[in-house]
């Protein structure tokens, strides 16, 4: 990957750019070329400087101030030369080569390379590495240094559980690798390391477990990735929206994740993770649809209770996809449904309301979500407080004023509160947009409208894939032995098989009568 | 395309049972009253040897229809063959839209327009189509597993609702043989629409499971029918019964749970949508596809919307009024479903009974 991409059909006859050189034996052109290149750069540390007593020699230090770790360069980089050097018979070092002596002896780092071009030096020290070159010598010494300040590991915001690991990625690549290594200790679980945005150089994980992965998705998710050539990469969705088998789509191909266990139990199952450096979010592919509704808790409880929870989250989704819709369809078109004294109730609650049931939800959705909206988007201390008091008073005032009837506030309330009991933020965002839809189609053709759409979406959802993985699977194409871990939880010790996906290496997850286990 | 068992199931039970749930009973209970659930249960025999007929074909054939017309009669013959399957299909997609269309205008969306509700299932069914044959298949795999046991639920809370055995009584009496005949008939012509499986069958990637799929798709339509009448005829009476156009959606009205849920009709309608949109997609899909294969087109899609326009203007000239589409249909029924889906068939069948068998090779490609 180069730092600044050199455009095509560049004459041979123009003048070579700095960062095109190769280090150069001369000390001072490359000080020259760096200095060009990172100019306008404040946080540049340059340091030339000389060593050795009767050898002089010159040297150059470069880093950048607040990625590198001042006190390790100070302590093994400069005290090294210019002090412990001086110890070392002159005569001794002079029939030898400098650099090499340096490389072996001196610089006592443990992560210690050598560099060619000046692409690399500004590669490296863009990445907190610090960079030493020294005069005679068309090579460079890297010296790992990296050390920023970062947000320590935390329970991740978004993903809250009551069982289980609450360890969450953080923005720290290095850091998100360690606790995902710390789990799966396995020299088969790899972190292949990609670099990408020409001008962010933003480094890129893919992870999986060789032997269990299958082969040729992995290979696809590679080329894919491979192909993005943008500026600049700073959080998983940028290349998510790149790699999605389809991209005009509300529904999302991806699993968003910050929570470690939930990447490794992905990871077991034969699925590949991206990470970037900075974000701590963690994209999980393939998936599939029905997978949203499972929370990662339910493998750490019994398998009834967790059994019934899921069923009660497919039951919320259904009430946050259709209730409101519902109601309006019911109110509008086949109020005869309704019982004779509900109906009375309900009719008596609308009295003197100037619109329609339809527009009257559709207002009310609106003003919820901006609310919900407005609550994340508001400062921690005082975001909840105003949501919540905004919608008990724009509620009561709303009901009060006989802009919208009781009946009406239950119901988008009860979908509100269904709607969160949706563990994946992605599939919450498919139930919000939907909703709206389904609403339109109510209002326009009663339960038939509701039917179409709902006819339309699962349409869309089953031509879906996400890497060749069938969106609906398990449900369609229908899996009986799937399904038993998709509406309810199976049993540990029932888990024979991973989930099947095309082409899996290992599909034996557990000894069994039948087999060995994988 | 490959097809999997249960996909093969659910394609089968979406070409014969959706219409047939709302209809069979009807013609059940005009032809032989309160017997008309014995037609049913003898029509078990008729359909069974359809089915063996249609995966004996299957199992003789190189190719799938429509091109295995061209192998069993002839290049010429068969594409002639071939190109009236294409009006064939394209019929039964209009009658079904348009009886559908008659059903909810009457009973869920009085004075909507018949042109804008065709219009809205046409372009449900389009967008289906334009998604390619896995999106389809795989939504027929939704209808199915979101209807069917729906549909059972609905006839075992309807049967204790008003129930009395005495209307079945006498059992057998005041038969007249040539109408029980009749009725077995239509019973068999009606599971015959599944004879586009000839096609399917073909791409199964478990060919070993045809019989068995086969076996399971026709317990389920027969077991249907068999429940639809029998509770109609219990539930209604069977002179009650003979006056409706629609029993099974009276039957359904009449499902009252706790005192609360009532009037559940049109949650029946709505799950029965899936049903129907699965039937227009599927005969959509083969007389697109059939075109295709019988023209040798590179592509079925770009078809779809042409063949929208025809089929809407079909739907709506077919018949002036419901009691018109019924007579048509009984026709259709009687003489299309007997001509295309049962005797071309049976031809075929002792065409295939004088081939040789299939060829090794051909067999292991055909599983592969």
């Amino acid at each position: 990957m180069r730092y600044i991409n050199k455009k095509a059909g560049q004459n041979n006859e123009t003048k070579t750019a700095p960062i095109d050189l190769p280090i150069s034996k001369s000390l001072q052109d490359n000080i020259d070329a760096l200095s060009t290149l990172l100019t306008g750069c404040s946080d540049v540390v340059m340091k030339p400087f000389t060593f050795g007593q009767e050898v002089k020699v010159d040297g150059f230090l470069i880093y950048f101030d607040g990625l590198a770790d001042r006190r390790e360069v100070e302590e093994n980089i400069l005290k090294s030369l210019t002090v412990e050097l001086n110890m070392i018979p002159q005569d001794e070092l002079s029939q030898v080569n400098v650099f090499d002596y340096l490389q072996q002896h001196l610089v006592t780092m443990a992560e210690l390379k050598t560099l060619a071009s000046i692409q690399e030096v500004c590669e490296h020290i863009s990445s907190g590495d610090t960079v030493l070159l020294v005069n005679g010598f068309d090579r460079g010494l890297v010296a790992g240094t990296r050390s920023w300040q970062t947000r320590p590991i935390d329970a991740p915001e978004n993903e809250v559980v009551i069982f289980g690991p609450k360890e969450g990625f953080t923005e720290t690549l290095r850091f998100n690798t360690a606790m995902l290594r710390r789990r799966i200790k396995s020299s088969n679980f790899k972190m292949e390391h990609m670099v990408m945005g020409r001008i962010t150089k933003t480094d890129v994980i893919i992870g999986y477990i060789d032997g269990i992965v299958p082969p040729a998705m992995l290979e696809e998710v590679k080329q894919r990735l491979g192909m993005i050539d943008i500026d600049g990469v700073l959080d998983t969705e940028y290349l998510a929206e790149f790699i999605a088998d389809h991209r005009t789509t509300i529904f999302s191909q991806f699993e968003h994740t910050e929570k470690v266990d939930r990447v490794c139990a992905h990871v077991l199952e034969g699925r590949i993770f991206i990470m970037v450096d900075g974000s701590p979010m963690v994209l999980v592919l393939p998936v599939s649809f029905p997978r949203y509704w499972l929370a990662p808790e339910d493998y750490y409880i019994h398998f009834i209770p967790a059994s019934l929870f899921r069923l009660l989250r497919f039951t919320a989704f259904c009430i946050a996809l259709l209730l409101p819709s519902l109601y309006v369809a019911v109110i509008s078109y086949h109020h005869e449904m309704i019982p004779t004294a509900l109906l009375l109730t309900i009719v008596a609650a609308r009295q003197g309301v100037p619109f329609p049931a339809f527009v009257e939800a559709l207002l009310l959705e609106a003003t919820f979500e901006l609310l919900r909206e407005a609550g994340l988007r508001l400062p921690r201390a005082i975001g909840p407080a105003v949501s919540i008091v905004g919608a008990l008073i724009i509620g009561d005032a709303a009901v009060r004023a006989g802009l919208v009837s009781t009946p009406m506030v239950v119901i988008v309330a009860f979908t509100g509160i269904a709607s969160f009991v949706t563990p994946s933020y992605n599939a919450g965002v498919i139930v919000r947009i939907a909703r709206f839809a389904f609403l339109v189609a109510a209002g326009v053709l009663g339960l038939l409208g509701i039917m179409i759409a709902l006819i339309i979406m699962l349409i869309r959802m089953v031509s879906l894939s996400s890497f060749g993985l069938p969106y609906m699977e398990p449900i369609a194409p229908f899996n009986w032995r799937e399904m038993s871990d998709i509406l309810l939880r199976r049993p540990w010790y029932r888990t024979i098989r991973r989930p099947y996906m095309d082409g899996m290496q290992n599909i034996v997850r557990q000894k069994s009568k039948e087999n060995t286990g994988g | 395309m490959k097809i999997k068992p249960f996909q093969l199931y659910c394609l089968l039970v979406v070409c014969s049972a959706p219409v047939a749930y709302l209809e069979i009973s009807r013609y059940m209970n005009s032809l032989l009253a309160h017997n008309g659930w014995l037609a049913v249960l003898a029509a078990i025999l008729p359909c069974f040897i359809f089915m063996l007929l249609l995966i004996q074909i299957t199992r003789k054939s190189p190719q799938p229809f429509p091109l295995l017309l061209e192998d069993y009669l002839g290049t010429w013959l068969g594409r002639v063959v071939g190109c009236s399957y294409i009006l064939v299909f394209i019929m039964i997609t209009a009658i079904d839209l348009r009886f559908f269309v008659d059903f909810i205008e009457t009973h869920v969306v009085s004075g909507t327009p018949l042109s804008v509700l065709v219009g809205v299932l046409l372009l449900v069914g389009l967008f289906a189509l334009k998604s390619g044959f896995n999106a389809l298949i795989r939504s027929f795999e939704l209808v199915v597993l979101i209807g069917l046991p729906f549909v059972f639920i609905i006839l075992i809370l309807a049967l204790p609702q008003d129930m009395h055995i005495s209307n079945l009584l006498p059992i057998g009496s005041m038969m007249r043989i040539d109408h029980f005949m009749l009725a077995v008939l239509l019973m068999t012509a009606i599971f015959a629409r599944s004879m586009p499986v000839l096609t399917f069958a073909y791409f199964s990637d478990d060919p070993g499971k045809i019989g068995s799929t086969f076996t399971a798709s026709l317990a389920s339509y027969w077991l249907l029918m068999l429940l639809a009448t029998l509770i109609t005829t219990l539930t209604l009476g069977a002179f009650s019964a003979e006056l409706y156009a629609f029993p099974t959606f009276i039957m359904v009205t009449m499902i009252n749970i706790g005192r609360f849920f009532q009037n559940i009709d049109i949650l029946f309608i709505s799950i029965w949508i899936l049903g129907i949109y699965a039937s227009i997609s599927f005969f959509w899909f083969m007389s697109l596809y059939t075109c295709q294969q019988v023209f040798r087109l590179s592509d079925y899609r770009y078809l779809a919307a042409p063949s929208s326009l025809i089929i809407g203007v079909l739907a709506m000239q077919i018949a002036d009024n419901i009691l018109q589409l019924f007579q048509t249909r009984l026709f259709f029924v009687m003489v299309v479903y007997g001509g295309f889906f049962i005797l071309i068939p049976s031809i075929l069948f002792i065409i295939s009974l004088f081939k040789p068998s299939m060829p090794e090779a051909i067999l292991s490609a055909k599983a592969e």
